[in-house]
Order: C-alpha cells, then sequence, then structure tokens
C-alpha cells in the first residue's frame, strides 16, 4: 500500500473524461489517487502507527487509470484500479496505538472492531453518453467494466479484547490473496477472480450558467474469486468455566477454520458505491464557482471551488474541503488536467491527499 | 507460587507473546494410518520365555495363536485403533526363587531343594505356576505389552488401570514409548511377578486373582493383597541394596516405586470402558485444555486459596518432618536390634542407655520406655509387643503397640496407642552360608500425626531400614524408603496424600543422600472435584517444577506431562490415553512439533498470531489453552 500512497493523487472524481466535446473520434487517459485516512496521518498509518491519535473511524485509497479511445457517445478503454477501504472502531485504532508503541493500556476492553477490503483489478470498460432535452442538456452515461483480479484482501474482524491481555472475544471473517497477518494461510498460487461494475454518471446543464450533476461509482460491484486464502473463527474470552456440577469445560481460546494445506476457499467481494453531487456555477466570463459533495461510505467531503477562466477554455482553481481540511488547486482545460489537493505539504503530516489529471486528444 | 508448583502453568507460558510461525504450508495433507500396528511383548526374566502367544477375541477365544522361540524379541502385527487381548503361555512353567535372599521353607526332600537345606533359595525352582495375559489398545506403530500376574488379574477383573498406574496408559502397556519409560514398565513388571513368586511360596494357598479381588472389592481382610504388595515393593529395596541387583533399576526407582505405591493402594477401581477411537479425534487437546483450565480457573476464581494450600502442603513435607520420620525408624530398629530377643547377645530386663538414650527394657511382657535425644531430636517412645515372632527363615516378626513422639522445633510427630508391626527379612548380617544377602530389610509400619505449625500430616506410615555393608566394610542401617498415605487437614484444607520416598543409591555413602521422593495429591480444586496430581523427583525442586514428568488427572483423564525448559525454550510432550500425544517446542517465538496418534502424525503445532496451537488437515486451528 506504501507505494501506492506515493503516488498519491486527487480531486474531484467527476473530472473526467466525460467532458465530451463534439468531435467524433478522441483518445483519452485519465488517472485519479485519493487517500485519506483518520487517527493517524497517512505515513505513520500505514507505518508505525506513532503520530498523536484522534478520533477516526475510517481511512480509504481509491486510485484509477484509464486509456481508452471514445467515438460519438461510445467509449472502451482498459482500466487499471486498486482500493482499500477501512472503517474501524476508534477504540480499536486507540488500542493499536497503545500496542504499536509500547504504552500502557487502561484495564477495560477495548472495542475491537475492523472492516478492511482492498482489491488490485484490471480489465475494459465501455460507455454510453445517453442524451436527453433540449440541447442534449442530461446526458447520463453508465459505464461497464470488467475485470481481473489476483489480489485482494476483504476482512471482518468484531468484539472486544481486554487490556493488553491476550484475553478478549472476537470473531474473523477474512478471505484474502496475500496476507501480513497470516503469512502461513497465503495458498502458494494467487486466487483468480473475475469481476464487474456499473458507474452512472448524470450531467445536467440546467441553463448557460448553472450545471448539475451526479456521479454514483460502483453501484453495482462484484469480484468471484477462486482458491482464496481464508481465516474464520473466533477467540473465545473465558475460555474456561465451571458447569454445573462444578467441574471445568473449556473451548479453544482461538478456533479458526483456515486454507491451510490447500482447503481454499471460493469468496465474493463486494464494494460499497460511492456518491457525487456538484454545482458548477458561471458566475461571468471570467469567474466561476463550484460546490461538490461526495458520500464515500459514512464519510462526506463538501468541496467549494473558486475558477478563473483565461484563454479559450482555460482555467486555473482553487478550493477547499471540508472533513479532509485539504486546499485544491488546478489548471484544466478541454483537453488536458491536473489537480492536487492535500491538507499538508509536508507528506508525513498529511491525512489527506490527492492527484488527478487527464488528457483528451480529440480528431 | 502458584505458578511455579505447578508446571502446567509453565505450559500456560508457551501461550506468551510470540511471532506466528512463517513456514508455509499450502500443501494437501492426507494423514494415513498404515494397516498394521507392531506389538512387543515383555515377560520378566523368570520366566521361559519359549512358549505360545495367544490373541483372544472378548469371550476369551484364542483367535490366532503363534509359538514363540523368544517372546521378549517376538512381535505381532494388528490392526490400529483396536484393543486386544494377548496372552503368553510359556512351555515351561518352572520359576525360579527371584529373591537373593531365598523364597523360604520347603519340605525335606522337595526335589527342587537342590542343596537340601530345606530352603528355596535364590534360584532354586519354586512350585509357583504364573498366567501372563494384557488387554492393551493398539495405536499405530510400536506398542509394547508387559505381561506379569498382575496384568492378568486386571484383565480377567475387566478394569481400568489407568488412573491407578498414574500413567496414560495401564502400567503394563505402552503405545508410544521412550527407553526409560520402557524400563520403568518392565521393572513394574518384574516387581509385580517377583512378589506373585515370593507370595507364591512363603503365604499358603496364595491366590493373586482372589487376593487383587479382595483389594478392588474392599474386603475386611485384604492380608493377601498386603503381603503381595510389600513383597512388590521389595523388589526394588532387594536389587538396589545388592551388588547383584538390577543396576537399571536405580534410574527409574522413583518412579517405579510410585506406581507400585498406587496400583497397590488404589481404591477407585472402576470397569473398563472400550470406546471407540476416531483418527482426528481431539478428545486430548480437551483433556489437555481441561487441566490447563482448572490451573487457570484457580488463577482467576481461587488463586488465593490454593496458593495458600500449595505452600501449607510444600512446608509440611519439609526436612523437619522427613527428619522426624527418619529418627522415628532409626530409633525403633536400633532399639529392637539391641535390646530384644532379636539382639545377636541376647539383653536381659533393666536399664540401658544408647548414646543419647535411656532405655528401660522389660520383658514380660515385652515393653521399651525409651526417652532421651537421638540426631538432637527429644524423642518419646513407650512400646509393648506381646507378640515375637522369631525366624530365621521366615523373618522376624513383631507386633505391639506403640505410643511416641519425636519432636523437631515446630514439628512434632506423635504416634497414639497405635499398632506397630516390625518385620525383618530374617537376614540379620552377613553369613557365610548366604554370602550373596548382603542386605536385611525391616520394615516399621504404624499410623502417625505429624503436627506442624499450620496443619496436621495423619495416616500409616511404612518405613523401611536397610542393613547393609559399606565399602569400607562396615554395616550401616539406613532409611531406605518410606510409605506415608494419609490426609493433611488445617483450617483451609483436607488434603488425601500419598507419598513415597527411596533412597536410590545406597551403596554410594551411608547417608539418605539420594532421597528420591514420590508425591502423589489429590487436590480437589474449583473446577475439578478430582484433580490429582503425582510427581517423582527430588523434594528440594517442589516448588521448581520446570523441568519436570508430572502426571495428573482431571475429570478422570489421566495426562502425563514431561516438560523441559532450557534457555527459555520450552518443550512439553503430553500424552493422554489411547496413544494420544501432543509435542510443543517453543524456540523463541516459534513453536513446532506435533499431535500425534502412536507414531503417526495427525496435525502440525503452529502458531498463529503468536497464539499456539493445532493444525489440522483439513485446516482447522485450534489454540492449545
Amino acid at each position: 500500500m506504501k507505494k501506492k500512497i506515493l503516488l498519491l493523487g486527487f480531486s474531484t472524481a467527476l473530472l473526467s473524461p466525460l467532458a465530451s466535446a463534439n468531435n467524433q473520434f478522441q483518445i483519452f487517459t485519465h488517472f485519479d489517487a485519493e487517500i485519506y485516512t483518520e487517527a493517524q496521518p497517512v505515513q505513520a498509518f500505514v507505518d508505525d502507527f506513532d503520530e498523536p491519535i484522534k478520533s477516526g473511524d475510517s481511512a480509504f485509497t481509491y486510485n484509477i487509470f484509464e486509456i481508452g479511445v471514445g467515438y460519438n457517445n461510445f467509449k472502451v478503454g482498459l482500466q487499471s484500479r486498486y482500493d482499500y477501504v477501512l472503517n474501524f472502531d476508534p477504540d480499536t485504532a486507540l488500542y493499536t496505538y497503545l500496542e504499536k508503541n509500547d504504552l500502557p493500556f487502561e484495564e477495560r476492553f477495548y472495542t475491537y472492531q475492523l472492516n478492511a477490503k482492498q482489491v488490485t483489478s484490471n480489465g475494459v470498460f465501455v460507455s454510453y453518453d445517453f442524451k436527453f432535452l433540449d440541447k442534449n442538456a442530461l446526458t447520463i452515461t453508465p459505464k461497464v467494466s470488467v475485470f481481473a483480479s489476483t489480489h485482494f484482501q476483504d476482512a471482518s474482524v468484531d468484539g472486544r479484547v481486554f487490556s493488553d491481555d491476550v484475553e478478549g472475544s472476537i470473531t474473523a471473517d477474512y478471505n484474502f490473496s496475500k496476507d501480513i497477518l497470516f503469512k502461513k494461510f497465503t495458498p502458494s498460487q494467487n486466487p483468480e477472480g473475475l469481476g464487474y461494475s456499473l458507474d452512472i454518471f448524470a450531467d445536467w446543464q440546467v441553463n448557460d450558467d448553472l450545471k448539475v450533476g451526479l456521479s454514483v461509482k460502483d453501484l453495482l460491484y462484484k469480484t468471484d474469486f477462486d482458491d482464496t486464502g481464508a481465516v474464520k473463527g473466533q477467540t473465545t474470552e473465558i475460555p474456561f468455566s465451571e458447569d454445573e456440577s462444578g467441574n471445568v469445560t473449556s473451548t479453544p481460546t482461538v478456533s479458526l477454520q483456515t486454507s491451510a494445506f490447500g482447503n481454499t476457499q471460493s469468496h465474493t467481494l463486494d464494494m460499497e458505491m460511492r456518491i457525487t453531487a456538484f454545482a458548477d456555477y458561471r458566475i461571468n466570463r471570467r469567474y466561476s464557482t463550484a460546490l461538490t459533495i461526495k458520500q464515500y461510505d459514512e464519510d462526506t467531503f463538501s468541496q467549494l471551488k473558486g475558477r478563473i477562466h483565461f484563454w479559450d477554455h482555460w482555467k486555473v482553481q482553487a478550493g477547499y474541503e471540508t472533513k479532509s481540511e485539504a486546499f485544491l488547486v488546478g489548471i484544466e482545460n478541454e483537453y488536458f488536467g491536473l489537480n492536487l489537493q492535500t491538507d499538508s505539504l509536508d507528506l508525513d503530516k498529511a491525512y489527506y491527499a490527492n492527484v488527478n489529471w487527464y488528457m483528451n486528444i480529440k480528431f | 507460587m502458584l505458578k511455579k508448583l505447578l508446571p502446567l502453568s509453565v505450559a500456560l507460558a508457551l501461550s506468551g507473546c510470540g511471532g506466528s510461525s512463517n513456514d508455509s504450508s499450502d500443501e494437501a495433507v492426507e494423514i494415513s494410518v498404515a494397516s498394521t500396528s507392531t506389538v512387543n511383548f515383555y515377560v520378566p526374566q523368570w520366566q521361559s520365555a519359549k512358549g505360545t502367544l495367544n490373541q483372544l477375541d472378548s469371550q476369551g477365544n484364542v483367535v490366532e495363536s503363534v509359538a514363540v522361540e523368544n517372546i521378549n524379541t517376538a512381535s505381532v502385527s494388528v490392526s490400529p485403533l483396536n484393543f486386544y487381548t494377548f496372552e503368553f503361555i510359556p512351555d515351561d512353567s518352572a520359576l525360579p526363587c527371584p529373591r537373593f535372599t531365598g523364597c523360604g521353607r520347603t519340605l525335606r526332600g522337595d526335589v527342587n531343594d537342590i542343596n537340601e537345606n530345606r530352603l528355596i533359595d535364590f534360584e532354586e525352582i519354586t512350585g509357583v505356576n504364573l498366567n501372563y495375559a494384557a488387554r492393551a489398545y493398539v495405536a499405530p506403530g510400536v506398542n509394547e505389552v508387559f505381561f506379569s500376574p498382575l496384568s492378568t488379574a486386571i484383565t480377567n477383573a475387566n478394569i481400568d488401570a489407568t488412573l491407578a498406574s498414574l500413567s496414560a496408559s495401564p502400567f503394563y502397556q505402552l503405545t508410544h514409548s521412550s527407553l526409560s519409560n520402557t524400563l520403568e514398565a518392565e521393572i513394574v513388571a518384574n516387581a509385580f511377578t517377583y512378589s506373585a513368586i515370593v507370595a507364591g511360596v512363603s503365604v499358603e494357598g496364595f491366590d493373586l486373582a482372589t487376593a487383587f479381588d479382595d483389594f478392588i472389592t474392599q474386603q475386611d481382610d485384604t492380608s493377601a493383597w498386603q503381603t503381595y504388595s510389600s513383597l512388590a515393593d521389595q523388589y526394588i529395596a532387594d536389587n538396589l541394596y545388592s551388588e547383584q541387583g538390577n543396576g537399571l533399576i536405580q534410574s527409574v526407582a522413583g518412579q517405579v516405586k510410585q506406581t507400585i505405591a498406587s496400583v497397590t493402594s488404589y481404591t477407585n477401581w472402576q470397569q473398563k470402558v472400550e470406546t471407540e477411537q476416531a483418527l482426528e479425534s481431539r478428545e486430548l487437546l480437551e483433556n489437555i485444555r481441561d487441566a490447563l483450565g482448572v490451573i487457570r480457573l484457580q488463577d482467576t476464581t481461587y488463586a488465593d486459596d490454593l496458593d495458600a494450600k500449595l505452600e501449607q502442603l510444600e512446608s509440611a513435607l519439609d526436612d523437619d518432618t522427613q527428619q522426624t520420620i527418619t529418627v522415628l525408624a532409626e530409633v525403633i530398629n536400633e532399639v529392637l536390634i539391641n535390646y530384644s530377643p532379636l539382639a545377636e547377645v541376647s539383653a536381659s530386663e533393666g536399664q540401658y542407655t544408647l548414646r543419647n538414650l535411656d532405655i528401660s527394657y522389660s520383658t514380660s511382657p515385652y515393653e521399651w520406655l525409651i526417652t532421651g535425644t537421638y540426631d538432637g531430636l527429644p524423642v518419646n517412645i513407650d512400646m509393648s509387643i506381646p507378640t515375637f515372632r522369631i525366624s530365621g527363615v521366615l523373618g522376624d516378626k513383631i507386633e505391639g503397640v506403640m505410643s511416641a513422639s519425636v519432636i523437631n522445633g515446630d514439628t512434632r510427630l506423635d504416634v497414639d496407642v497405635s499398632e506397630l508391626l516390625v518385620e525383618f527379612d530374617g537376614v540379620s548380617e552377613q553369613s557365610e552360608l548366604l554370602p550373596d544377602a548382603q542386605t536385611g530389610i525391616a520394615n516399621i509400619t504404624t499410623d502417625v500425626v505429624i503436627a506442624k505449625q499450620s496443619g496436621e500430616l495423619t495416616g500409616e506410615i511404612s518405613l523401611d531400614l536397610n542393613r547393609f555393608v559399606t565399602a569400607f566394610a562396615q554395616e550401616v542401617t539406613s532409611l531406605s524408603a518410606f510409605d506415608f498415605a494419609g490426609q493433611y487437614q488445617s483450617d483451609i484444607q483436607t488434603t488425601p496424600f500419598h507419598i513415597t520416598a527411596l533412597e536410590a543409591s545406597p551403596l554410594t555413602g551411608e547417608e539418605n543422600d539420594d532421597l528420591m521422593f514420590g508425591l502423589e495429591l489429590a487436590l480437589p480444586l474449583g473446577g475439578a472435584s478430582d484433580f490429582s496430581l503425582a510427581y517423582v523427583g527430588d523434594v528440594i525442586d517442589l516448588s521448581q517444577l520446570t523441568s519436570s514428568d508430572v502426571f495428573i488427572s482431571v475429570k478422570q483423564k489421566a495426562l502425563d506431562l514431561r516438560i523441559r525448559e532450557v534457555n527459555s525454550n520450552i518443550s512439553l510432550t503430553a500424552k493422554g490415553e489411547n496413544g494420544r500425544w501432543l509435542d510443543v517446542k517453543q524456540a523463541g517465538s516459534n513453536y513446532s512439533g506435533g499431535l500425534y496418534l502412536g507414531d503417526t502424525k495427525i496435525a502440525d503445532v503452529t502458531a498463529v498470531r503468536g497464539i499456539p496451537g493445532v493444525l489440522f488437515p483439513n485446516g482447522d486451528f485450534e489454540s492449545l489453552f
């Protein structure tokens, strides 16, 4: 994941190549990398968890690279994705922080709850712009991607742990291609997965000055894997007790079903949909502004941008986003765009970063 | 203290933090068990090894019969995971006297009395015939069956001798063994055969099956069994104290003594229940977890209670206690061999002084009043013996009544008008007639109360004193063994115990400097009302059992634990019933080993996220604790 983070990038995901021109044929490419962590800055989150702990319950990175061709309303292309989504209880982050930094634990139960999904996929996509209304003011674009994947994790851990004792009740449900926690259960050959996703984009040019849009990514998302590594089971808080007749009864502290010795499993991976809505208002010939709201699982980001337009179709923009507390700068025109967004120029301290660029060549 | 005293806690330490093992294990594993297992046999050396080996069905019918040249090198192949009854019928049923000091009187003209001294001397043929049978569970791999007349009696009575043997398997069977296990089982078989021969000669109408049945059904008169038991015990001393003795005994003497003491005094005999055995049974893991659960339950719920109990027990068995026992035994012995009809130079009534003891001796009836100090301890004994049997053949036997006290600081040993039984084996000194018989064995049995500051040990104590000639040609007497069964009572506990102690290397010195202790505690614990623990070793190691062999039973399930700790690396072998055993080795954060059934590994020991456990071929992982 660290390598992926070093690629960091961002932006409003709507700055996509969908801004098509009237040209019949085009070649386009698009890259978007976004990372966000709570509880710790990104760097510490993936390394030592050694920055002062903040409350938080999620972290994610979404990274996509596409290259394709368009003809009229059709687009087809190649796609690579790497996504990692982690939801956790703030207590779990605190527990991890105390554990990794050898700090004293309170004598209490800590909630241990996390859900993690990550997947790398490579595939193809096709989209079609359906035009509606007068002057084709409304465009609705379904996009279907089909991809293969050999690298993924889908983990769910739920329970509680008492202080730093090896004591607690936790259930784990874990499928993976390779995992650092359960190296020994990594299958000898990567599992093979085949999946699809459906995105829907809508743009509506309400009038000359106002445009609104909606993007629903991964409205449907499913990948079926064969021969995955797996660890499923639970730990028992009190593995022994007395029965009614005063005799001890015991259960294993940890009992798991694993993929060891070739006992691999089939697994279906789902991803949560991500919704973005925007309103773009042209104040005058030189200035415009845009308000964007992103809803990723339980995190909502609101972004306000201002733009200065110059030359033909060029614009520079700057903005600010709530929640991530990130500033954005960018330059765009019809054929090229680059946007950078982060909450700290010192990347060791950053909780959020996004790099986004695109290129369209139209014939 | 708890963690030190109960080595199970060492095993618990295995569950401490550690890393995971990194070995990749993605190859499908199929467990297969060889279709046949081997069973080897042992018959004590007094019996002719040539004969017929039969395999019997559950009705006692012979299903297979083979003639063997030497039963000790013979083996049979049978399918594993089943129970079998084996029987050995020697071609030559004759049995020689196994005791170095001879087996007692015989009739004039007995053809076996080759030197015509009307004694059955050592190695002269006796009129005793014995039967050999054993019912044994056969695990995959090599199994061993140790025939003795007692294995026959137990097999015929169809009872389970596992818990009585203080072992994961009955004393006459091993499913997976080390050399020392095999040696111990052989010596135990020897002892139970030796005593059957000697009892057969010296006790009129002795029948082991009857004696055993009277014992397990707790009849009023179990004197035949008591004789058989003490003769089995005597086999050890007989060998340890004789240059002719089996030199291998010493290394396992403590274990053998404890096994014999337990089998011959066990009271909870149950019918044998044979359950079908599945290859991948997790029964052993459950038993180990139950045992650890009991310990952990104490840690969490009853910690203070158990700590206090164990501390009391440990202090109750300290050096002061041992010293009072030694002094009592030695004073009785010294007085009897100097001022009694046993004395070489017959002593008349009167007042005597023996070192710091004043002895008032009268002869009608025989009475002794002994006061003074011995080895610095105040001693007060009032002994009265109406019956005196003096016999150079049967051994001198003294029955009487005694009151006594020996005081050692806060420790006070009291005998309160209790019956006293003293038996000598009839060899009072080196004899030209019996030049090999350099030993003389006296056994003193009485009820004692040993009061400590914290509580009282009450029970019957049986003390063996041996006279022998040292390398410096001195005849010395020492306490060679004792057997103390009773209960410890204090304000917080009533704990049955059985202590055995044995001087394991008597010929190397005069002092009791190599006492091998065997301790068996029936310690009802929270979570295990039937918890028992047995341990053999040096008593000073009692609180540091980090490298030891311990037997425990919980919920009537037996476990043999062998724990070794070297440089913080722990090795644990836990043997359970029916040939199952677990081997765990911890080196730093790595764990290895396996769960076995006989010689077949049925699962790997490994660690997941630092938690040691067992990984089965179907991918199931169960933590050990």
